[in-house]
């Protein structure tokens, strides 16, 4: 008697790949005309299941293409692309290179930028909170320590760095958008930060010396050497400006004092 | 300018802003009133609608041959039939910075 | 091997619940409807922060809450996933639900997750491997569980028993409680022939629960378990026999696709009150 491992296997296998419905047809209980249309039930289910998951982490590229030729797109993903978890809401990472490289979407090259900057946006929808930012914590380091503060961004930020305009494309994809659709393509290149203020996510482009910060403080890097960096890349940065704004948004919750926590620790 | 007195403006411009009430401002403007805002979850126990289409037609096997749905979203706005692989300025950029 | 010790919880006075589903979030928030208990399915809320977390917490405060698990796949040859249970272990730690739930079924292969609730042979080697992962699942959360009978498309030949004795005998070796889906059993007796009503008779009575009603479709190949209808009429008369047997168990009504008004699932939900209304005055 084949062992409950084989028994799984043959009806994966024959779920995922109709050409192997009759071989494993004997091992049903089923008759066997019915076994056909069964699996389809359960092939329906698995792929139906993944490309639902897609719908739902990419809604702007669904308005792009239209729900049908989304949905059609989708379900090829969904039979070219094993899901390493259990829980759908972590399925369909990889969208953006299936598109990049999907015939049917070939002339749409934006298209793989909007699904890796939705996927960020996914991802953000189920990241953790961030605690308020607090001034008293900021207020008790003494100035000599601040240049070696490490700034922390909130757990759903992420930058990303494209030739088209993409805080265009999410603005005018937005449900409760209501202005004119027009996308000016040639607009690029850009710089977007994407973020969640409270619940929703958030497109927003950002300049240069905005992102070389972000993306220095998302390394690890000190208030002093991000700062530096970010006036370095842009002439005109406006240190004083942009920790205010990134900080009053949310988007740095917290200037972390290495030595308090070095003192702490000992 | 040096990094102490960089980060030192960049701090005290905090302080005088009064973060306090900034960050705020920015938790509370909308703490429930944002209906809309919940994805649907994408895991359930019921079958999947297209299922039975799926028992009932050949397309259960998902032929990738047969590929023939049409774009109609906002694509045909956006200008969807953009040049294929023209680089965009950033990359030009880049490329620039390269050599 | 050992059960979790854990007594019996007087959870009758529950009564009629209803799924938590996106769409009545503001519903939940803003009307408090008169919903006995409220259940979600436990991977849509596996993010570490976010909007479903916030909600959850909020309707956690207002009504008990069930935990009811789509992805686990307990009876998974290939592994069970642990860092899915880690993040179920978070999840019920955080919201101390009055019900923890998953399905008799597996769901992972070697190479990765199928997403979809598979039925399994009902063998020794098939209980043994149940039993371990149930135990496992219940020391890890610290708390018993309740499994549930699932609906099934395709039965495998190999299986040495059915499915309510093998329900049983799970509950007699690991402790766990039973999660009864009656339209699941229905489901099963139209497209596997097997009889719903023995099923119920092989499951011990003080082991259930819970009990699911959810709607099905009828197709010309077999009914399938959309959850997306109304509970159909014979459903019903057969909820009525699981009352006579298992007594008022909490009772959930099931939507997931094509969700309509809250209202209707709140109707759904008051005729099952009302059946089992009617069973406890005629037991009185």
């Amino acid at each position: 008697m084949p062992a409950l491992l084989e028994l799984q296997r043959a009806l994966g296998a024959a779920i995922t790949d109709a050409g192997r419905t009759a071989a494993a047809a004997p091992l049903f209980r089923n008759a066997a005309h019915a076994v056909p249309a069964r699996l389809a039930v359960y092939r329906g289910n698995v792929y139906g299941n993944r490309a639902n998951a897609l719908g739902g982490a990419y809604p702007v590229v669904r308005k792009i293409v239209g729900a049908e030729f989304f949905d059609a797109t989708a379900r090829e993903f969904a039979r070219t692309h094993r899901s390493a978890s259990a829980d759908l809401n972590e399925y369909g990472e990889r969208f953006a290179e299936f598109l990049a490289a999907f015939e049917h979407t070939r002339d749409l090259p934006y298209l793989p930028d909007v699904a890796r900057m939705e996927w960020l946006a996914h991802r953000a929808y189920f990241a953790a909170d961030a605690a308020p930012f607090d001034p008293a914590r900021l207020a008790a380091v003494p100035p000599e320590r601040w240049a070696g503060l490490r700034p922390l961004l909130a757990p759903a930020c992420a930058l990303l760095v494209s030739d088209w305009p993409l805080a265009r494309v999410w603005t005018v994809h937005q449900d409760d958008y209501r202005g004119p659709l027009d996308v000016d393509l040639s607009a690029g290149p850009e710089r977007i930060l994407v973020h969640r203020p409270r619940w929703k996510a958030e497109v927003r482009a950002i300049t240069a010396g905005d992102h070389r910060f972000l993306a220095a403080v998302q390394s690890g890097a000190t208030l002093g050497d991000a700062l530096a960096g970010a006036l370095a890349e842009e002439a005109g940065f406006d240190a004083a400006a942009a920790l205010a704004r990134w900080v009053a948004s949310g988007v740095v919750i917290d200037l972390a004092d290495a030595e308090e926590a070095e003192e702490w620790a000992g | 300018m040096d990094q102490k007195r960089l980060v030192g403006t960049a701090i005290a411009g905090l302080f005088a802003l009064g973060m306090v009430s900034g960050t705020a401002l920015a938790q509370s403007k909308d703490q429930e009133k944002c209906w809309g805002v919940a994805k649907a979850g994408q895991n359930d126990c019921g079958s999947n609608k297209t299922a039975h289409s799926c028992a009932g037609h050949s397309k259960m096997d998902y032929d990738p041959n047969d590929f023939k749905v049409v774009k109609a979203g906002s694509c045909v706005q956006m200008g969807g039939s953009l040049k294929q692989g023209e680089p965009g300025r950033l990359a030009k950029e880049k490329m620039m910075k390269k050599g | 091997m050992s059960a979790v010790p854990a007594p019996r919880p007087a959870q009758s006075r529950l009564g009629a619940g209803v799924g938590l589903r996106a769409r009545h979030y503001r519903d939940f928030l803003e009307s408090r409807p008169s919903a006995g208990w409220v259940e979600v399915h436990s991977e849509n809320y596996f993010g570490e922060g976010g909007y479903d977390r916030h909600v959850l917490a909020r309707v956690r405060a207002d009504y008990p809450l069930s935990l009811h698990g789509v992805g686990l796949g307990l009876g998974s040859a290939a592994g069970l996933d642990d860092r899915h249970l880690a993040k179920l272990e978070r999840l019920v730690r955080a919201t101390e639900p009055v019900l923890v739930s998953e399905h008799l079924c597996w769901g992972a292969g070697l190479d990765g997750h199928l997403n979809d609730l598979l039925p399994l042979a009902y063998t020794t080697e098939a209980l043994a491997l149940l039993a371990g992962r149930v135990a496992r699942v219940q020391e890890r959360l610290g708390r018993r569980i309740l499994v549930e009978n699932l609906s099934t498309y395709l039965e495998f030949a190999a299986s040495e028993m059915g499915e309510g004795e093998f329900i049983a005998e799970l509950a007699r070796r690991t402790g766990c409680g039973v999660l009864l889906d009656v339209n699941n059993l229905y489901v099963n007796q139209a497209n596997q022939g097997t009889d719903a009503l023995a099923t119920m008779r092989a499951i011990p009575v003080d082991a259930v629960e819970e009990i699911h009603l959810a709607g099905h479709l009828v197709t010309e190949h077999c009914l399938i378990d959309t959850h997306g209808d109304r509970v159909a009429d014979a459903v019903w008369r057969l909820y009525d026999a699981a009352l006579e047997r298992f007594g008022p168990v909490p009772t959930l009504i099931e939507w997931d696709t094509d969700i309509p008004e809250l209202d209707v699932l709140l109707d759904e939900a008051a005729r099952a009150r009302a059946r089992m209304e009617v069973r406890h005055a005629r037991a009185a």
